[in-house]
């Protein structure tokens, strides 16, 4: 087979040609060693950091402690102009300037300033949201404490009020039972008793006496009790003067009726005037110490609700975590994927990279070297068609670059853990049709340019712009919206989602259809430009033997 | 001879300027015949206009299809021109990188032949050029008259009917074309037509069958050697070496003979050069003198007039 030929042809050319072995066998191996030193790691980034406060207080210095935990490089600087000029000259990535004496005790607002270089866009948010974190920290970390502080102190006046509920009830239920004793003395001993004495005379005398002198242990009881009321002390001592009044009226009256000598009848009446003299002031009493008892009782409501209400507040609250409260909403990032290296995330954009300039650069050089030979006259002269050297062409490059692939992948699985064979049927699809889209791509490039000058410019060119319009420098979303919805119809970044849907999230040939389909309809229009370069490019080896005559 | 090839009023222009014009020629199989003419010519853009390469912008070129029996323009079948055509260019037009083996085998595959024809006709013509030691070098280590045999190789390895031939002795030594024109024989002698376009005049005179000479793009005659220099010159070169060789002298005495139909004398690589329509009265004049001035004979020899001659003749007319 003639393609079988020009095949080996082509292989054994770019074997001897050692600047081109070495850059098609070895230049990738090399990349992807760099690359894979460069990017296989976890680590967050050595940062230069200064640092600049007026007065470092303790807090400040706290800050710079937890800074300088991780592997970032602080140096504290004496200005913060130095500090701005140590930044412009590329010794600092960026200066940190704390408020002097900064404290959480006084109400002032502690602004904590970033100065950055936003010149070096890809590193400013990387430096502002790694430091931006750490700060994060320790700033959470006071805000616990003073949170916590001040939990506990709720705390303490729940527990509070919760114990004193039971004392008020305690003293609630001792006025209720005052009230209630008060009433039955005021029934039975003012109203029922003294009226009976009244009217019963022979009896009396001994029941008064009895009577009285439990109205006395009554009225004494009631003194104590008072005690208990918190009544005002000149309520307290109106009361008291009042029941000793009564009490020396009762001692009076027992001593009376125990003299029977004593007893005339107007006695009687005297003492039946002293009965409604003592029925009138109990009367008097007994409405002025419902009066305070019922204040006092209504107040006693009044407190013991709004307890209830203040317990039933702090009690309803449901989180009673200090963590809670600082940070009500905590964000826990997990990725959609296993936790990887860079290498892992970069690593279907890494290969797409790699494809496209060894593609391009391979095919564009095999063009190259053989529309520059002097055997391409001779081939054209055969009667081998067009369409056999086109395709002698792209099989070597897509021959050279599968198995650079292959070397690739499998250096990644066994050093980089490169997840690969769970999906291997659309991911082998996947990186032979970018490879044949890169493949022609430089195989138009040496159509269409005559110099071997001007065809390295243009394949670099080209791939530069496929690299700078894609996400792997800067994210697509960041691009104008014209020139973002342009790039995304870039064959890199269409190469790079189709490597990325497949090799991180296992995706299939169903999510995969449509842009599978779009790089086809690339590849096929480039076909149709390389056939047209092609046979304008015949022409050329007639120019070259003219010009190379001797 | 029957005619294999028929150029019927051939024309090319290259932007502007006419490179041949209006060429009606007919070349026969197993001739050898001669393209001659100025740097500039056409001559390879008449020979890449034979191989169907270059299509003319007026005209035709007809060749005779062994397979049909009949004429057929080379333009419009030039897969079956390919196969009966071989074309050995002035530059080197094989890969310095593979070895001489390699190149045939590569060629020979996009002639679709077998492997073993391959071989067979690798094996032949490495023979035949003096190269089979070297089939294993690579190409870029031969020296410039090996390189010009393995591009005549490579224009053979598909065994063509015709081959053509640019400027197959340029840039080499003398011993180098002597064996380059012993080559382009041993290949006619196996049946193979030959086109050969040189500016080495003389040495075409030796090998070509005819010679065509193409001159301010058109081909102003055809013919053999001695048809050329008949149509052209009837003069005779005379050429005399002698001891210590006073031609000044000679001449002069020579001058002193108003009789004798002397065109031009000169002194050319140590010998004098008579040029003549009588050569027999004029050596017995040469002879007179030389005895008389006490000269002794080196050598002498009679020449009918070289193309290189006939070719200078022709330009100054045109």
């Amino acid at each position: 087979m003639a393609i079988g030929k020009i095949i080996a042809k082509n292989l054994k050319l770019l074997i001897r040609s050692r600047s081109s072995a070495l850059i098609v066998i070895i230049g990738p191996l090399l990349v992807i060693f760099l690359v894979g030193i460069a990017f296989s790691n976890i680590n967050k980034y050595s940062l230069n950091i200064g640092v600049y406060s007026d007065e470092y207080s303790e807090l400040t210095e706290s800050f710079i402690m937890r800074l300088q935990e991780k592997e970032f490089r602080v140096q504290k600087i004496s200005s913060v102009e130095e500090c701005i000029q140590m930044i412009k000259e590329g010794k600092l990535h960026t200066c940190i300037v704390f408020p002097p004496g900064l404290t959480l005790e006084s109400d002032k607002i502690n602004e904590v300033v970033f100065h950055v270089d936003y010149s070096k866009i890809n590193l400013v948010w990387m430096v502002l949201d790694t430091l931006s974190t750490k700060l994060g920290e320790r700033a959470s970390e006071l805000s616990l404490e003073l949170t916590t502080t001040l939990l506990d102190k709720l705390e303490l006046a729940r527990v509070e009020i919760y114990d004193r509920k039971e004392t008020l009830a305690s003293v609630k239920t001792a006025s209720d039972d005052i009230t209630s004793q008060f009433q039955s003395l005021k029934q039975d001993v003012v109203t029922t008793r003294l009226i009976d004495l009244k009217t019963t005379s022979a009896d009396l005398r001994k029941y008064i006496v009895e009577k009285a002198t439990l109205s006395r242990e009554l009225i004494d009881g009631i003194k104590s009790e008072l005690d208990e009321l918190n009544l005002s002390n000149e309520t307290t001592h109106s009361f008291k003067k009042d029941f000793s009044s009564i009490n020396t009226l009762m001692y009076n009256i027992v001593s009376k009726i125990e003299d029977p000598k004593n007893l005339t009848e107007n006695d009687w009446g005297k003492i039946t005037r002293l009965i409604g003299e003592v029925e009138s002031k109990l009367t008097v009493i007994s409405n002025k110490l419902e009066t305070a008892i019922s204040t006092t009782s209504n107040g006693l409501n009044e407190i013991q609700q709004s307890m209830d209400k203040i317990y039933e507040n702090i009690e309803g609250i449901k989180v009673k975590e200090a963590t809670t409260i600082v940070s009500p909403i905590t964000t826990n990032i997990k990725p959609v994927v296993p936790e990887k290296t860079h290498l892992g995330y970069m690593f279907p954009a890494l290969i797409v990279l790699v494809i496209m300039f060894m593609s391009v650069l391979l095919s564009k050089t095999l063009i190259m070297m053989e529309k520059h030979s002097p055997a391409y006259f001779r081939s054209l002269l055969t009667p081998t068609r067009d369409i056999v050297f086109i395709l002698g062409t792209y099989l070597t490059s897509i021959l050279l670059v599968v198995i650079q692939i292959a070397i690739i992948i499998g250096i990644s699985i066994y050093f980089l853990k490169a997840q690969v064979i769970s999906n291997i049927g659309p991911i082998v699809v996947i990186l032979l049709l970018v490879t044949t889209f890169f493949i022609l791509v430089g195989m138009a490039i040496g159509y269409i340019f005559k110099s071997e000058e001007t065809a390295t410019l243009a394949a670099i060119s080209i791939g530069s712009i496929f690299l700078f319009l894609s996400s792997t420098i800067l994210p697509l979303e960041s691009m104008p919206m014209q020139i973002g919805q342009i790039a995304q119809y870039n064959p890199f970044v269409i190469g790079d989602a189709l490597l990325r849907k497949a090799l991180l999230f296992n995706a299939g040939f169903d999510i995969l259809a449509n842009q599978i389909y779009l790089l086809l309809i690339y590849s096929g229009v480039l076909f149709i430009v390389i056939w047209i370069a092609h046979l304008v490019s015949k022409k050329h080896p007639l120019e070259w033997i003219i010009k190379h005559k001797k | 001879m029957s005619v294999l090839i028929r150029l019927k009023s051939l024309g090319k222009k290259f932007r502007k300027r006419v490179i041949l014009n209006k060429i009606s020629l007919d070349i026969y199989a197993g001739e050898i015949f001669g393209i001659i003419g100025m740097s500039g010519s056409g001559k390879t853009t008449f020979l890449n206009s034979l191989m169907g390469y270059l299509e003319p912008d007026v005209g035709d070129i007809f060749y005779y299809s062994f397979t049909d029996k009949n004429y057929k323009s080379i333009f419009s079948n030039w897969m079956e021109v390919r196969r009966l055509f071989g074309f050995a260019t002035q530059t080197h037009t094989f890969y310095p990188k593979l070895t001489l083996a390699e190149n045939l085998d590569h060629f020979g595959s996009l002639y679709h032949l077998s492997p073993r024809t391959r071989k067979i006709n690798a094996g032949r013509l490495l023979q035949l050029t003096g190269l089979y030691h070297f089939k294993d070098e690579l190409a870029q280590n031969l020296s410039e008259g090996m390189k010009k045999r393995l591009g005549i190789a490579c224009a053979l390895i598909h065994n063509p009917k015709v081959l053509l031939l640019d400027e197959p002795t340029a840039d080499l030594d003398p011993v180098l074309r002597k064996e380059m024109w012993n080559l382009i024989k041993g290949i006619h002698k196996m049946g193979t037509t030959i086109i050969v376009a040189s500016h080495f005049l003389e040495e075409l005179e030796d090998v070509c069958d005819r010679i065509g000479i193409l001159h301010n793009a058109q081909i102003i005659h055809v013919g053999t050697p001695d048809q050329l220099r008949q149509a052209y010159s009837k003069n005779e070169e005379v050429y005399i070496t002698t001891h210590p060789g006073r031609y000044d002298l000679i001449a002069n005495s020579l001058r002193s003979y108003p009789q004798l139909p002397i065109k031009r004398m000169m002194v050319k690589d140590h010998k004098l050069v008579v040029h003549t329509l009588r050569s027999e009265a004029t050596l017995h004049y040469i002879l007179h003198i030389i005895e008389r001035m006490n000269e002794k004979i080196i050598n002498m020899e009679v020449k009918k007039p070289s193309l290189d001659e006939i070719f200078e003749i022709i330009s100054r007319r045109r």
